[in-house]
Formats: C-alpha cells, structure tokens, sequence
C-alpha cells in the first residue's frame, strides 16, 4: 500500500457543499488541504432555463451514488451522487437559513434534542458562505424567516401581498423565494447555477494550497490507538488501495457516505466503528419528509417564476419538531400555454411542495448490510427509514394553513393534484452521526469533531441533532466552513 | 357475536359490497334489513327484511331508516343518486340517535400518488363517480359537525365474487382475450382489498364508534401492479399467458375505444341515462378458428378505457390504512391470491350455471 504523505495538513473527504465549502476556509486560512473525492469526473449532464423557468432537472438516478438496502416504508429510494460535487450537480438552488429557535426547539422534547452550538454562532459563517455563492431573494426578516445576505433583493409581485398578510396575521412570514442566483436563460453542462466542484473549487487560485485526488473512493480511516493517521482510499483507476496520512481529516461524503466510512473504520477500540462509543452512529437519521401537488385559484396571479416561500407554522402552535414549509411557484410557462393561461404574465395555477420535520430516533437509522457489497468490495449501506402518522399529520397542517391563506385572500384554492413522496425523496438526509454535547447522545462535539477521535471532523449534514425543515445546503456549508475555522484555529496554535 | 341482534339497514344491499354485508351482518346475528330499489329478497337468507327503497326518494329513506339502530350506506348510482342519496340520509338521521357507516371510496384522494393515509387533501378528477362521492363525503361531513354520528370508509380496488369491474367485467375479456398487460403503463400499484375484508372493516366500523366524521382509508394486505393482478386473474383462470400490449398499443386500442364512448356520453347527457345492463360471464368460447371479420370486431372491443389506462393503472399510490388497524381493530384476512382464486372460482361456477 503507497502512502501520500501530506503530515502538515488535513484530509477532506467529498467535494460536495460541505467539503468546498471547509476546503475554501481552510485555503484561506493557508492550511495544505488535500481533497479526496470518489468520482472521477462529473456525469454528462444538460440544465436548461428558460426565461427562469427550469427544463431538463433531473435527480441523480439512485444507482448513481451510495448503494443502499431500504427497509421501512415501502418506496423508499436513497439519492447520491458519486461525482465531483456531489448533489449540487443536481440540486434546486433554494436557500434558506436556520430559525434561532431551529436550535433550541428539541429541547422541549428531550435534552437529546438540543443543539450544542446556537444560531449566533454560524452567523458570520452564513455570512461568508452567502457571500460567495450569491443570492437572490428576500432582503429583510420575517415571523420564522432570518433573511440571508442576499445579492439581489427581490420581493412579491402586488397582487400577492393579500396571500402575506393572511399569513402574517397567523405567524408564518410569506416571502419571495430565496435561491442561488442565475441566468434568466441558461444552458448549461454542469447541472445548476452553483455546483460546489465547477463554481468553487476549481475557481480556487492556482497558488491555493490545495491537492484535489479524483477517483479516490475512500474506504476507512486507520486509528492508532491514540488518534486517526490515515485515511485509506481506492484508487478507481488502478484498483489500488493508498493512503493518505494528515494531521486532521474532515469527512464530508455526504449523509449517506460519511457513515458508511465510519462503519467501516473498525479497530479493537471501536468494534462498532470509528468514535462510535455509545451505539448511537448511525442512528437518529432523518430526511424531510415531502409531499406537493398543484393548487388551482378562482383568478390569476402575476408570474411568480422563482417562487415564494411560506415560513413554517410558529413554534408556540406546533408540536416539537414537528412542522413544514411550503414552496410556491407559478405553474410553468410552457404548461400554462398548454392548459390554456389567461395571460402571459399571470397564471391562476401554482405548483407547490413542502418539506416537513421528523422526530429523529434510534429506528430511523443507517447500518452495515452483513453481506451485500458493492463493485468495490465494501459493503453496502442499509437504510430503514419510516415516516410515523404524526409526519403526515404536520405536512397536513401546513398545507391546510396554506389553503387558510390563499383562501382569506379571497383566491378560492382547490388542491387539483397531489404527491406524497416515500422517504428519500427530498434529498436532505442527516442526522447518523450527530453533535451533541453529551457523548451518550452524539458522536460529534460542538466544533463537529468526534468525541473520542478529535482529529476527525464530520462536517456534512450527517452532524445535525435535528432537521428543521429549511433546504439545508446554506446551514450544510455555514457549518462546514465554521468546522474548518476552529480547525484551522487549532492546528496554528499547536 | 357482539351485535346482540341490533337493528341495521343496507341502503343498496342488492348491490355487490351491500349484498356481501347483508350476508356477513346477518351472520354475526344483526336484524338486517336490506334496502333497494328492486326489495329483492336474497337466496337463502330469509331472516332479512327486504325493503324498497329508492334513495332519491326522501320519504323512502326516512322509512327505511326508520327505527334503525344502524345504517350502512353502501348504494351506488349516478352522481345525482349518489349526492342526493346522501342528502337525504343526512336529513333522516338528523335527529335521530342512529350511527351511519358510509361506503366512500379512494379515489376522492383522485389521481393523487405516494403513500396516502387520510390527511392527504380530497381532490376532484372529473369523473363523476368519485367527484360525487366527494361532494357526498363534504354532505356528510358538514352534518357530523353538527350532530350526525357517521363514520366513512374509503375502500381502494373492492374485488371478489359478484364484483362487476373486477370479477365479471375483467373475466369475460380475459376469456374472450380481449386483454392484455399494459407495459409500463400497468405497472402502478393495484390496491386491492377483498369484499369480505372490507365488509369486515363494515361491522368494525359499525361496532366501535369513532368520532363523527371521522373517515378510514381500507386496504388489503398485498400491493400488486396491475399488470400482476391481470395476469394472475387470467392464470387463475385456467389461460393461456396473457400477451403483453405494450404502452403504445394499449394507447391505440384505448383511443380507438373512447371514440364511441365518448360519443355514447354526449349522446347520454342529452337523451338521459342509459339502461342498467346486468352482466353476467359471457359463455365459454369453443376452441376454433374465427372468421376474420369476427376477430377484428374483437380487436375493437378489446379496448381499455383512456381514464383509467392514463390515471388509474400507471398510478404509483398506496392507500395506509394504519389508522384503521389503529383506531378500529381492522386486520385484513385475504391475501391477494387466495381472493383472486375466489374471484376465479365464483366467475367459472357462475359461467358454468348460465351456459
Ligand atoms: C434534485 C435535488 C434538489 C435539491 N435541492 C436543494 C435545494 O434547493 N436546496 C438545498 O439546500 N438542498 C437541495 N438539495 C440537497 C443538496 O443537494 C444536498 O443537501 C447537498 O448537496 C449535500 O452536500 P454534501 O456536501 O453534504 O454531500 P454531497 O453533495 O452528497 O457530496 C458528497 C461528496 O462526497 C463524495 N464521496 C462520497 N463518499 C465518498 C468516499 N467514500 N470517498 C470519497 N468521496 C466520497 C461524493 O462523490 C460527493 O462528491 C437537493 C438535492 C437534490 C438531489
């Protein structure tokens, strides 16, 4: 086995969201990053947008990335991308921070619950991350709704003001949608408007101090018995197994993916896996259960392309962890045309989804299967995930006050089609190897480092002790970018 | 028995489910009394009160319901029958102490797809029968708010003996081979839930009282694809394989099928309803050559209809009915299979007696 000496830096793990945006703090902070990411090259792919309006999305087939066995609800499909960047080769670019309460609220539930950092702390890093990635959207708060620093302020057309203030009166801001900005028109190969590998990474200075190994799917992590030395890795080209020995190693393969190594970082000291001294490694995973359809009014809206966005209902009047945000968006321009638009500029259809919250437990988990592996050799993720009757019943409460809204605004709403997705199809898993301050109820500390192997840091949204029902890709790089800060703080101070 | 002989009226218990939940009332020792436009009395069950009853007819049903215990609305009909039916009950029961079990159906969740239990939204489809029973459902709902002790039930696909679409319908096209498998587009979930499971659900329903309103989604124990569901109902049987039509083939037949349905529609909403046909299993073919002329007529009347080959059988829905297992005890028996044997064996016992 060849070794890449690299004894002065750190190791990331995945090129995703999480692992740029720690990459790009650590180069700031003129730390000497290598960069091991499992896909060789980007998968051919074609985004089309028209007049704002998006053609050609697709989701990453479920073969694409980690191959897992589901077990729980029946339908269930885990996504992954094993490709430079990971799902943002895919994502919707909407962007949405953390509610300070976000923080706090699992508290009312069970200490378990409660996050080991608070919103003031990912401020500044929000901050950052917004800066370079550039958004467009709502420039000011509302009820549940910190605004990010956006680029370009945009706000509801006035014919949609009654929908806000009918919302408002209830507690739930309604506000323009908050997404990456992008061409109006655009075509492009790499997917979407902010792809981590092609809108980050590679813009990074050549002076960077930054090594990128591509096809280097890693495998596990070596341990000591006092820290971590080596990250060990298949090299899809060869065949060949190397590793990589550093000072700190970041994993940031994503939900499904950092688990997966961490499983298979056994050693005498962690039979169970890497860190895991409590059992409590991939359990408490959880997804944003997902359901949308199409609402038809009683009269057309001006366009709203981009869309808007209908804060959760308020904590006081929701049960703990229990709630939804809604997405709203003129139908499309083409499909207005073929169902008949009244106007160019108006449509009397919205499309809309929402995601919803679940109560993290110990049943909802990720494990090693015992037999299944995959083309590699290493064994096969297995996922058992099952959305309980009070899920539905909070998607279900969101969407009526939705209805409530749009109907107070005098729009006569009439659901005319609807989706409940199985679980995996939001794409926003976490929460297998989490943070919390008690080592009985986390793997991770406050600054995303294992408990009991603090040269390793998970900085995907495999930390998160509870999902908010916001898009996580903004809290996903604030958290990962503030990770590599208090890193880097450590590694210059020794 | 728990019925301790209570009192109980099926509105339309000359009908396929109805009929069922006369028998099975019956069984568990309910006076029954069966309501129906015809007051057929039924073979072998002379304990049960026939009743003529139109539901239409507000008179009619406050007699049929009168001094009833229990009332089980399980008749079907046009959407003026189904709605005005509806209306009626709600007016009979409205100061009257009698629990009412309604018959809804599924699809008022319409072409809605995912795992849906009974917070998923109520969605008209513009077809009558289920845009109907949803008016109807919004009926009741609005008198169980002000006093009227009614339980829904929403059933998926009901099948077994005595089933017209899917026993007798199905049967006679999968004898005559004028049905195939649709390629991708039969490969949505095919929920079915067998006629004595949800008669089961019935008296459940009937026994422990829920809230007012409150409704029940009832499902069986397996989820096929409907490609599945064909093919193991023509196995069942006795057939050779079923072919496979493929997706554009199954499109071409149903487009040609709907031009004369479609016709026949606009030609009903101006001439009124057309006459009920009873069906019955059409008499087994003789092996044999037929003239040309007779099998093209066959490749014509081989013809799914657009809606349901467009909406219903591409659909990837599954109805929970966790909250009938939860709230009412509701545990369903039947495996697909064995129903679908039932169904066989019923469709060839009748064939035999009629031809
Ligand atoms: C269709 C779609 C729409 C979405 N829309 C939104 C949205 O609008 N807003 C939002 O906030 N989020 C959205 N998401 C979710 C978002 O894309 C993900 O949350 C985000 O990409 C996660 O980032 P990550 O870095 O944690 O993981 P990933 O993006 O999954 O990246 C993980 C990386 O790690 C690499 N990797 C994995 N295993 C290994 C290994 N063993 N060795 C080496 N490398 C490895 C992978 O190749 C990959 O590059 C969407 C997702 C999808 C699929």
């Amino acid at each position: 086995m060849s070794t890449g000496a690299d004894e002065r830096g750190v190791v990331v793990i995945g090129s995703g969201p999480s692992g740029a945006a720690a990459a790009e703090m650590l180069i700031a902070r003129n730390i000497p990053t290598t960069l091991l990411e499992s896909g060789s090259a980007p998968q051919p792919k074609l985004h089309v947008r028209i007049a704002r309006d998006d053609y050609l999305q697709r989701m990453p087939g479920s073969d694409a990335g980690v191959p897992c066995v589901t077990s729980g609800d029946a339908g269930a499909t885990w996504h992954s991308a094993l490709e430079p960047g990971g799902l943002s080769n895919y994502w919707s670019l909407q962007t949405v921070r953390l509610h300070p309460d976000d923080f706090t609220e699992g508290r009312r539930l069970h200490e378990r619950y409660e996050w080991p950092l608070r919103y003031e702390d990912l401020e500044p890093y929000y901050r950052r991350v917004e800066g370079y990635v550039g958004i467009l959207g709502a420039a000011d708060d509302a009820p549940g709704f910190p605004a990010s620093r956006v680029r370009s302020a945009r706000a509801l057309p006035d014919d949609w003001a009654p929908i806000a203030k009918a919302a408002r009166a209830a507690g739930q801001g309604f506000l323009h949608r908050s997404v990456v900005q992008s061409r109006a028109f655009d075509v492009t190969l790499t997917g979407t408007a902010f792809n981590s590998y092609a809108h980050l990474i590679r813009r990074f200075p050549p002076a960077a101090p930054l090594r990128l190994v591509t096809g280097a799917h890693v495998s596990h992590l070596e341990w000591d018995g006092k820290r971590v030395t080596r990250a060990v890795y298949i090299d899809r080209e060869t065949g060949v197994e190397r590793a990589i020995s550093a000072r700190a190693f970041i994993l940031a393969a994503g939900s499904l993916g950092s688990p997966r190594i961490l499983l298979h970082s056994t050693s005498a000291d962690f039979p169970q896996g890497l860190g895991n001294t409590e059992g409590v490694l991939g359990a408490y995973f959880h997804d944003h259960p997902k359901c949308g359809g199409t609402i038809r009014l009683n009269r057309a809206l001006t366009r709203v392309r981009i869309g808007a966005f209908l804060v959760r209902p308020p904590v006081a009047e929701s049960p703990p962890l229990l709630a939804a945000a809604c997405t709203l968006q003129s139908v499309k321009f083409a499909r207005g045309v073929l169902r008949g638009s009244p106007s160019i500029g108006k449509s009397n259809e919205l499309v809309w989804w929402q995601f919803g919250t679940m109560v993290p437990t110990d049943k909802n988990r990720v494990s090693l299967s015992a037999e299944a592996k995959d083309a590699l050799g290493l064994p096969l993720l297995e996922v058992r995930m099952r959305f309980d009757d009070e899920v539905r019943l909070a998607l279900a409460t969101a969407r009526e006050r939705l209805l409530g809204h749009l109907d107070a605004a005098g729009l006569a709403p009439e659901v005319v089609a609807y989706r409940q997705d199985a679980p995996g199809a939001s794409v926003h898993y976490g929460g297998a190897v989490r943070m919390h301050a008690s080592p009985r109820y986390g793997m991770l500390d406050g600054q995303n480092r294992l408990h009991a192997a603090p040269n390793v840091l998970v900085v995907d949204a495999s930390a998160w002790p509870t999902a908010a029902e916001k898009n996580p890709v903004l809290t996903i790089m604030a958290l990962a970018s503030r990770a590599a800060d208090r890193l880097a703080n450590e590694l210059r101070s020794s | 028995m728990t019925s301790g002989g209570r009192r109980v009226v099926v509105l339309g218990g000359s009908g396929f489910i109805g009929g069922r939940a006369v028998e099975m009332l019956v069984a568990r020792g309910y006076a029954v009394r069966s309501a129906s436009r015809t007051a057929r009395p039924l073979e072998g069950l002379a304990t049960v009160e026939p009743f003529r009853c139109d539901v239409t007819d507000a008179a009619s049903v406050r007699d049929a319901v009168s001094g009833m215990e229990l009332v089980v609305a399980a008749f079907v009909g046009d959407p003026r029958t189904q709605v005005d039916g509806v209306r009626n009950l709600c007016a009979a029961l409205s100061a009257s102490p009698a629990r009412l079990v309604y018959l809804s159906t599924a699809e008022v969740y319409g072409g809605s797809s995912g795992a849906l239990d009974e917070t998923a939204p109520l969605v008209r489809q513009g077809w009558d029968y289920s845009d109907s029973k949803l008016e109807a459902e919004k009926c009741l709902q609005r008198a169980a708010s002000v006093g009227l002790r009614v339980n829904l039930l929403r059933p998926s696909i009901v099948y077994g003996p005595r089933s017209d679409t899917w026993t007798l319908e199905l049967g006679n096209k999968l004898e005559a081979r004028r049905w195939g498998t649709l390629g991708r587009l039969g490969e949505g979930t095919c929920n079915l839930v067998y006629v004595d499971d949800l008669v089961a659900a019935l008296c459940l329903a009937l026994e422990r009282e829920s809230a007012p309103g409150e409704a029940f989604n009832v499902n069986g124990p397996d989820t096929l694809t409907w490609n599945e569901f064909f093919a193991a109902f023509n196995a069942e049987l006795g057939l050779p394989p079923l072919r496979d039509w493929s997706r554009t083939e199954a499109m071409l037949r149903a487009g040609i099928g709907q031009l004369p349905r479609t016709a026949k529609e606009l030609f009903a909403r101006r001439g009124g309803a057309p006459p009920p046909v009873a069906r019955v299993p059409v008499a087994r073919r003789r092996a044999g050559s037929q003239p040309l002329a007779a099998r093209l007529l066959d490749v014509l009347k081989a013809t799914p209809r657009w809606r349901s080959l467009t909406s219903v059988y591409p659909r990837s829905v599954v109805y929970l009915d966790r909250k009938a297992r939860r709230m009412l005890g509701y545990e369903p028996a039947v495996r697909a299979r064995d129903g679908i044997a039932r169904s066989a064996a019923w469709f060839r016992r009748v064939q035999e007696g009629t031809s």
